[in-house]
């Protein structure tokens, strides 16, 4: 039963176990990833501002360096244009040195009022190859402000920037500067791998730029997403992550330069922007991983330690003892609660063990008890067997020699003698059928009783068993018969023994408790089963003795015993016999009508060439 | 069988018995009733004594007890069925009603059938007749007699 009550327990542990775990590796996860992610924006943004300091460092490096080339120029060009005529010729050795000085300044023109030639250097500058006075540069010399001519390449490819401007005596100076120069500032230097520097102008042409052929074509970044930022920037910008006009992801700057509305403008693949941050992100992500799974493992293996290798010794040893081994004890490395529970589950073991120890001790005293009383018991059955046989042999003489008196066979006896004789007949066969009585009952008590069928002629019975009752009825004046109703198989197949005891002891019965009237017992089938009923017109039971006359050594009530004789056992062994034989007894009564009693047995079919045994009676 | 009447005591007349009981008084009763019937009978108190008296006598058929000191029945019927010339003579058991098991038992045994007891005095010559009539020798000598 134990067994069928217990619930799998590998279900039951399971279940806790991930019960644990599940939350457990959820949190850990979370925590690390959280804690990861706060890391790696701290990170990021640490980094976004270093690149941008870097930026700045950097265009700050380029202005720098172009506002002290521009200084200088525009130095050399306010000298010039202040510097008279006269002046230009003593200065000429001066001058040329000043070129030499200024990677920038290619070329020198210096004219007079009209046009004509003052100074050249060198003295085949291009600038006066052709007809100069037709060339833009002479035309726009006379505006107000400064003439710079768009950035042009020579013969050579080498970009160049032609600037004019008008004397204070009236002439013309023209300069040449060799952008090359300029552009190599910018576009030279790197900041990190992939990384370009170039120069617009404010309409956003490409004024410098590493790719030559780019700046030759005339690209304009006019149109990308972060010109319209680049053009309005005043100051160092940074413009971080943006898509260029090349359509690639960079991490850009802008800064204004010291000459017209050019701007520099610096741009850093993502990739290699942030490659600080980059690398952290996965050294932190790996190492969270990490974390957590160690972390995970050791949660695991710590709990299968510590709390579900105890749970599940506690569940086998839970099993242990429901199947019946109550020796089992718990022995774990344990500390704490585990420990405690550890001794209490040791001592319930301890407590079940005491107890079955006693139960056993108990069974084994009551089995002992049980024998003794089996052994009386039999002891009891061996005496009354005994007993009844040793008291028949004295009524056998007895009965036999006041029957032969009776019968006149060889004597004779008359009168008060004959009554006498007549008395001790009759008491000694009570007393036969009391000893009969007794032994039958003791005998079914103890369902010692095995039925031996045999194939029975219902009619022969039905003779035998009339000739035995027809006398005591006759004696009492009763109107007896006993039959076979149509229907009833003439052989039936039953105890022979079991089933003349029923009938007699009914039949006796009814004649017995009745004074007078009739005494009917009829033999019939019914379906598959015998009826035999015996129906008289007697004293009859009351409701509620009905209940209790199939009980041993019951009459209706204790006069009856005295006025009618008998132990009270032929009702109880009658149904006895009739539960032996698989059949019920029922019976209805109205007091002072009568009885009927009815035995329901069931039909064994007889073979039809049925074998007749020898022994007949 | 109106013919065997319990008045009718001669019956038995010409037929040697030999009885066999430990009770005394039983004895003494199934003597009587045989001799009543007209059998020379004779009596022994145990199985011992009936099978020297069986012996001796070669008596027509033998009643005897089943529980007897010294020599039971069961041993009786064991030694007669043991002795050739004895084996041929019917004998009777004389069975408690009461002990069921007995009667197969018996049978099983080689009695050639039994007498229950307590002895019936009025119906005895009917049963015992009806028990000779069926060995074809005695009932062969019953006609003769009658």
């Amino acid at each position: 039963m134990a067994t069928q009550a217990h619930p799998n327990p590998a279900g039951t542990r399971r279940s806790i176990r991930w019960q644990v775990y599940i939350p457990l590796t959820i949190i850990i996860v979370m925590t690390f990833a959280l804690t990861t992610l706060v890391v790696v924006r701290q990170v990021v943004a640490e980094e976004e501002d270093s690149v941008a300091q870097s930026h700045a460092a950097f265009a700050d490096g380029r202005i720098a360096l172009m506002g002290s080339y521009v200084d200088t120029l525009s130095a050399a060009a306010t000298a010039i244009t202040v510097m008279p005529e006269r002046a230009v010729y003593q200065n000429t050795s001066s001058l040329t040195l000043m070129r030499t000085t200024l990677p920038l300044l290619d070329e020198l023109v210096r004219l007079d009022t009209q046009g004509g030639l003052i100074l050249a250097i060198p003295s085949d500058a291009s600038l006066l190859q052709t007809d100069y006075t037709q060339t833009e540069w002479f035309v726009k010399a006379g505006a107000a402000t400064p003439y710079v001519s768009e950035m042009s390449l020579d013969e050579n490819e080498q970009a160049f920037v032609i600037t004019a401007s008008r004397t204070l005596d009236g002439g013309t100076y023209a300069l040449r500067l060799d952008v090359e120069a300029v552009l190599e500032i910018f576009v030279s230097a790197e900041l990190a791998e992939g990384g370009v520097s170039y120069v617009v102008d404010g309409s956003g042409r490409l004024i410098a730029h590493p790719e030559r052929n780019l700046m030759i074509a005339g690209t304009s970044i006019h149109d990308a997403g972060y010109f319209e930022r680049i053009a309005s920037s005043q100051d160092f910008t940074f413009l971080g992550e943006v898509q260029n006009f090349q359509g690639k992801q960079v991490v850009a700057s802008t800064a204004p330069l010291p000459f017209e509305d050019w701007r520099l403008v610096t741009e850093v693949p993502v990739a290699e922007a942030y490659t600080t941050s980059t690398t952290a992100t996965r050294l932190l992500i790996a190492a969270a991983v990490g974390i957590t799974v160690v972390a995970g493992l050791s949660l695991a293996v710590l709990l299968g330690r510590f709390v579900f290798g105890p749970l599940q010794s506690v569940s086998a040893a839970t099993q242990q003892i429901a199947a019946g081994n109550f020796a089992a004890r718990l022995q774990l490395p344990v500390r704490g609660e585990m420990a405690a529970l550890q001794a209490s589950f040791n001592q319930m073991a301890a407590d079940l063990q005491r107890r079955e120890e006693r139960i056993r001790a108990q069974n084994e005293a009551l089995s002992a008890a049980n024998d003794e009383l089996r052994e009386a018991n039999r002891l009891k059955d061996e005496f009354l067997a005994t007993m009844s046989h040793e008291l028949r042999t004295p009524l056998n003489s007895i009965s036999g020699y006041a029957n032969i008196m009776l019968a006149g066979m060889g004597v004779t006896v008359e009168g008060r003698v004959r009554s006498m004789v007549q008395q001790i007949a009759t008491n000694s066969e009570r007393l036969t059928d009391l000893i009969t009585n007794m032994l039958d009952f003791s005998r079914l008590q103890a369902t010692r009783v095995t039925l031996h069928p045999a194939t029975l002629n219902i009619h022969d019975l039905l003779d035998k068993w009339r000739g035995g009752m027809e006398i005591l009825a006759e004696q009492k004046g009763l109107e007896f018969s006993l039959a076979a109703e149509p229907g009833m198989p003439m052989e039936i197949q039953a105890d022979h023994d079991a089933l003349t005891k029923i009938v007699m002891n009914l039949l006796s019965n009814a004649i017995k408790f009745t004074h007078e009237g009739t005494v009917q017992g009829r033999f019939a089938r019914q379906g598959d089963r015998i009826i035999f009923t015996v129906k008289d017109t007697g004293i009859g039971i009351a409701p509620h003795a009905q209940q209790y006359i199939f009980e041993e050594f019951r009459q209706v009530d204790g006069s009856a015993t005295r006025e009618y004789g008998g132990t009270g056992l032929g009702l109880a062994i009658v149904q006895r016999l009739v539960r032996l034989m698989e059949g019920t007894i029922r019976v209805e009564s109205t007091l002072g009508e009568g009885s009927t009693f009815t035995v329901s047995l069931p039909l064994i079919d007889v073979p039809q060439t049925a074998p007749t045994g020898k022994v007949s009676t | 069988m109106t013919q065997n009447t319990p008045h009718n005591t001669t019956v038995l007349e010409g037929w040697t018995v030999v009885a066999i009981d430990d009770d005394p008084d039983s004895l003494k009763l199934i003597n009587y009733l045989l001799e009543f019937y007209g059998a020379t009978v004779h009596t022994a108190k145990n199985g011992q004594l009936g099978f020297a008296a069986i012996k001796t006598h070669r008596p027509d058929f033998v009643i005897s007890d089943l529980s007897m000191p010294v020599m039971s029945g069961w041993n009786l019927i064991d030694a007669v069925q043991r002795e050739p010339g004895l084996r041929e003579i019917p004998i009777f058991a004389l069975t408690a009603h009461a002990m069921r098991g007995d009667r197969e038992k018996a049978l099983a045994a080689g009695f050639y059938n039994y007498i229950s007891k307590p002895l019936d005095v009025v119906t005895f010559i009917e049963q015992l007749l009806t028990l000779l009539e069926g060995i074809p020798e005695l009932n062969a000598k019953l006609q003769r007699e009658s």
